[in-house]
């Protein structure tokens, strides 16, 4: 049986991480939602709870994490082709892990967010979503706090281990420190090398601003619009003929309709 | 007169090119009918009606006689080019007149 308080060394806590992107400049940093992941799990393990990336390693956004307190990051080496899933599942097989703690998706790449679904089904666990906070962990069964719309929270008790994916709601990570992100390690390892056939391929294009929308009339009242909707803007003049014959009334309307085309 | 031959909210809203009002005094609900058109010709007896301001080529006067010089003077026309459809073309832009 695990003690009930926190941090708990016993606790085996593994927090998949990426590589974020800056919104405005785009430039690589820990991403917001990963980084929420490893603060809970600082939380819960301490320093003994692991981070465990799969790419080709990205020195600055990694660091970024190592520099939160931890030791280490485990870098499953890989090419950015290739399939995350394999690798991590073949890792969690190897190592185990009570809590797996991840973001709901990348900020860059595929951000899909089926990261954590496809780990916990080969793997065989259950996953939460979105969870805000873990209050617990007493008899192989964890209390975890489900964030919803509106602040709202639910109560959920989950058998161990299990996959969470951490929500914006979740306390905001800490600052990161120079010093221990120069000293943590990169331990990389030798990982599963399955390309993603069916990401080759896709094409990708750049987010096109959305388009503007048309000049609507801007009415106050129900009249101003219903006006707007039936009358031509007022002003432009017709011509009134009210004299003469009505053959020359006659000849009027038809070099009218001949001028528009309808009548040759 | 059944719905789809009625012009403005009670009925269709017409989008033609010109449309020729003849005789219609240029209710609101009429005008609404006729907003999409392009251009509109206004056979009155009433010079001051509403269907005159929002008219692009306004003629006061009998629609009768007028329609019937009109008739002659499209046959004159034709009789010059010689082709039988413009007739046709004629009585499609008459089409939608009635009392609104």
């Amino acid at each position: 049986m695990l003690p009930n308080s926190f941090p708990n060394p016993d606790l085996k806590v593994a927090t998949l991480v990426s590589v974020g992107q800056h919104p405005k400049s785009g430039r690589p940093r820990r991403a917001s939602q990963d980084a929420r992941a490893v603060e809970l799990g600082l939380k819960m393990a301490g320093a003994s709870s692991r981070l465990v990336h799969v790419g080709s390693g990205d020195e600055t956004g990694l660091r970024q994490y190592l520099g939160m307190g931890l030791p280490e990051v485990t870098l499953l080496k890989s090419d950015d082709r290739v399939d995350a899933v394999p690798s991590l599942v073949s890792h969690l097989k190897k190592v185990p892990a009570d809590i797996v703690l991840t973001g709901i998706h990348a900020e860059q790449g595929e951000s899909s967010g089926m990261v954590p679904y496809l780990v916990a089904e080969q793997l065989g666990w259950p996953v939460v979503c979105g969870i805000a906070d873990i209050q617990k962990v007493e008899n192989g069964k964890a209390e975890v706090l489900q964030a919803l719309p509106r602040g709202q929270r639910r109560l959920l008790r989950v058998p161990l281990p299990f996959v969470a994916t951490v929500d914006n709601a979740a306390p905001e990570a800490r600052q990161y420190a120079f010093g221990p992100a120069r000293r943590g390690k990169l331990a990389a390892e030798v990982a599963n090398s399955r390309v993603d056939d069916a990401r080759l391929e896709w094409q990708e294009t750049p987010a096109k601003p959305r388009p503007k929308r048309l000049n609507v009339v801007k009415a106050k009242s129900a009249a101003d619009r219903f006006k707007a909707a039936t009358a031509k803007p007022q002003g432009q003049g017709g011509k009134v003929v009210r004299d003469g014959t009505d053959r020359e009334k006659a000849e009027a309307i038809l070099e009218l309709l001949v001028a528009e085309g309808v009548f040759k | 007169m059944p719905r789809f031959r009625q012009v403005g909210a009670t009925g269709t809203w017409v989008t033609a090119r010109v449309y020729v009002a003849v005789g219609i005094s240029g209710a609101i609900q009429h005008l609404q009918g006729i907003g999409q058109c392009d251009k509109v010709v206004a056979i009155n007896l009433d010079g001051g009606c509403d269907m005159i301001k929002r008219a692009d080529l306004s003629v006061i006067g009998d629609s009768q006689g007028i329609l019937g010089e009109l008739l002659n003077l499209a046959r004159a026309r034709q009789g010059e080019a010689g082709s039988p459809e413009a007739e046709a073309a004629v009585e499609s832009t008459e089409e939608e007149r009635h009392v609104a």
